[in-house]
């Protein structure tokens, strides 16, 4: 377990993480979101114990970040943002820096290298040095850093930044394909990755935390009310709107230009059907109608605009 | 132990993969070579000295290390700053002073590959003449230990500042300093013109005459607790930075 309390972090005169708390049971996968500049790094920097907090503590498996980093270090895995590795080294020499300097007992060695290599698919760029390789395989290479010693916990930042669509996915695979038997942070501000991997979301804004929540619990939420859209062919109409308006469960039409219309109705019942029938009534035709899906985009922009 | 190693190891082997390295050791080389056959004093060289001896080029050493360790040093800690890897390699399982001590060791042990190789030389002068063995160790130890000294105050100031040119610069500085309040005719002036305590001082933290006695061959515990405690201040100078980036 992870707990965070009152977390304070200040650079100089600036507040970076202003009583930051959470707590992250074994097993999940925790998605850390937030604007740049929102924290999410410097929170995570001091769990990895790599900065010291100005106020309050972290207490990873019952061990405080502060009075035993040691400890906390061997528990953790780590990918720090845009995976700083060694240009000038072969990727099998930093794989074995990092197994001898994690303390692997050598018994477990081979085994657990094997594997990693195996499961991060770096096989085929061993030999090769790290300056080298494209951003999708370093990317890889750092995961394989942080996995080789199979920590209990595994703090990802940024894990895909800066990968093109199939490193991506291809990351995410992997990163699900881990999560079966950890405890997973992972920071990012591309809400795609927190939906695609994650069940559980810490939105950050301005050094605070601003939401917490269950991603599903989260949508839901969220949506009390459900936005429709619609196209009217020929362009817009008065008649139409004026019926769709006078459905029950529809609180608001708005028209949008071009025969484009938003329709805000309660998210009960689906009015989806409804609006074909009065658009239908009304003697015109609908070129599309659909209903918006709440995103995480929305409730994102929702909560970190207010500031 | 161990992790002090496992960081030695992954310095050391790292200076041999660039160019830095081998500009170094030929530099190095060349100039203690050459300048040791070639220097005159008065006007006699080498040759016509007709003396079996090494001093002229245990003499260099100090000089020549103001120019060629900062290169060496500089990038420690500040590259590690720079490329980010610091955050991995502090979130090993290691304590910061074994990181800090590795570095160290890796920078030392590399000052002292090209010292090694004037070897050679000094076999030669020995197969021609008749050398006086206690100069020789004494002069091998000295710049050692110098070269300790000056390797603990690169990879300090290496941590101080995250650019590599001002790494460089103040090294370079530092180095100067230490260097100057030593050198005999700096002493000579203070001496004669009044200033007893500070010539005191200068010649107690100057790094020529402790190097100097160390390279006549006594082994004076005056002179080696000198170095120790250079290098000693300089690591724990440094430890003290790395927890201020911390705190920072």
């Amino acid at each position: 377990m992870i707990e965070v309390e009152n977390l304070v972090k200040k650079y100089g005169p600036v507040t970076a993480v202003d009583g930051v708390s959470f707590k992250i049971e074994q097993g999940e996968i925790v998605g850390l979101l937030g604007p740049n500049g929102a924290g999410k790094s410097t929170t995570i920097r001091i769990m990895t114990t790599f900065l010291a907090p100005n106020g309050g503590r972290v207490v990873i498996d019952g061990m405080d970040v502060v009075k035993k980093p040691l400890e906390v270090r061997k528990v953790l895995g780590y990918l720090p943002e845009s995976a700083p590795l060694y240009e000038e080294m072969k990727v099998s020499d930093y794989i074995n820096f990092i197994v001898s300097a994690r303390g692997i007992p050598s018994a477990d060695r081979e085994k657990l290298r094997s594997e990693t290599v195996e499961k991060c698919g770096i096989r085929d760029v061993m030999k090769k040095a790290i300056g080298e390789l494209s951003k999708g395989f370093r990317q890889r290479v750092g995961l394989a850093q942080a996995l080789i010693h199979n920590p209990k916990f595994l703090i990802l930042d940024e894990p895909t930044s800066g990968l093109d669509p199939n490193q991506i996915i291809e990351i995410r695979k992997l990163i699900k394909e881990i999560s079966k038997d950890k405890t997973i942070i992972l920071s990012t501000h591309i809400l795609a990755e927190v939906e695609a991997a994650c069940n559980r979301v810490l939105i950050m804004h301005n050094g605070r935390i601003a939401a917490d929540s269950r991603l599903s619990d989260l949508q839901a939420g969220m949506s009390k009310e459900a936005e429709y859209e619609f196209v009217l062919a020929g362009g817009p109409d008065e008649q139409a709107e004026k019926k769709v308006r006078s459905i029950p469960e529809v609180r608001s039409v708005r028209g949008i230009g071009e025969g484009k219309y938003l329709v805000k109705a309660d998210s009960g019942a689906d009015a989806g059907g409804a609006i074909f029938d009065a658009v239908r009534d009304s003697g015109r035709r609908l070129t599309s109608l659909s209903r918006r899906r709440v995103t995480l985009e929305s409730i994102f922009q929702k909560l970190t605009s207010e500031s | 132990m161990r992790n002090i190693f496992i960081i030695w190891k992954r310095e050391f082997l790292g200076y041999w993969k660039s160019p830095i390295a081998y500009i170094f050791i030929a530099v190095f080389l060349l100039f203690s070579y050459l300048l040791f056959f070639l220097y005159k004093e008065g006007d006699m060289d080498f040759f016509l000295r007709n003396q079996a001896e090494m001093r002229l080029l245990f003499r260099l050493m100090p000089f020549m290390f103001i120019a060629l360790i900062p290169p060496l040093t500089m990038r420690l800690w500040s590259e590690e700053r720079k490329m980010g890897t610091m955050e991995i390699l502090m979130t090993l399982p290691m304590r910061e002073s074994e990181i800090m001590l590795g570095k160290f060791l890796a920078a030392w042990s590399f000052v002292l590959v090209p010292v090694v190789l004037t070897l050679p030389l000094t076999l030669f002068v020995g197969s021609i003449g008749r050398l006086d063995t206690g100069p020789v160790a004494g002069g091998y130890v000295g710049t050692m230990l110098l070269a300790g000294a000056y390797v603990a105050i690169g990879v300090f100031v290496s941590g101080v500042s995250r650019n590599q040119i001002i790494s460089f610069i103040l090294t370079v500085v530092i180095y100067f300093v230490f260097v100057l309040i030593g050198l005999d005719f700096v002493l000579s002036w203070l001496y004669e013109g009044g200033f007893k305590t500070v010539h005191l001082v200068c010649a107690f933290l100057g790094f020529i005459p402790h190097f100097e006695s160390i390279s006549k061959g006594v082994l004076d515990t005056k002179d080696l607790v000198y170095f120790a405690s250079v290098i000693l201040v300089f690591l724990v100078l440094n430890r003290f930075t790395i927890e201020i980036h911390k705190y920072s």
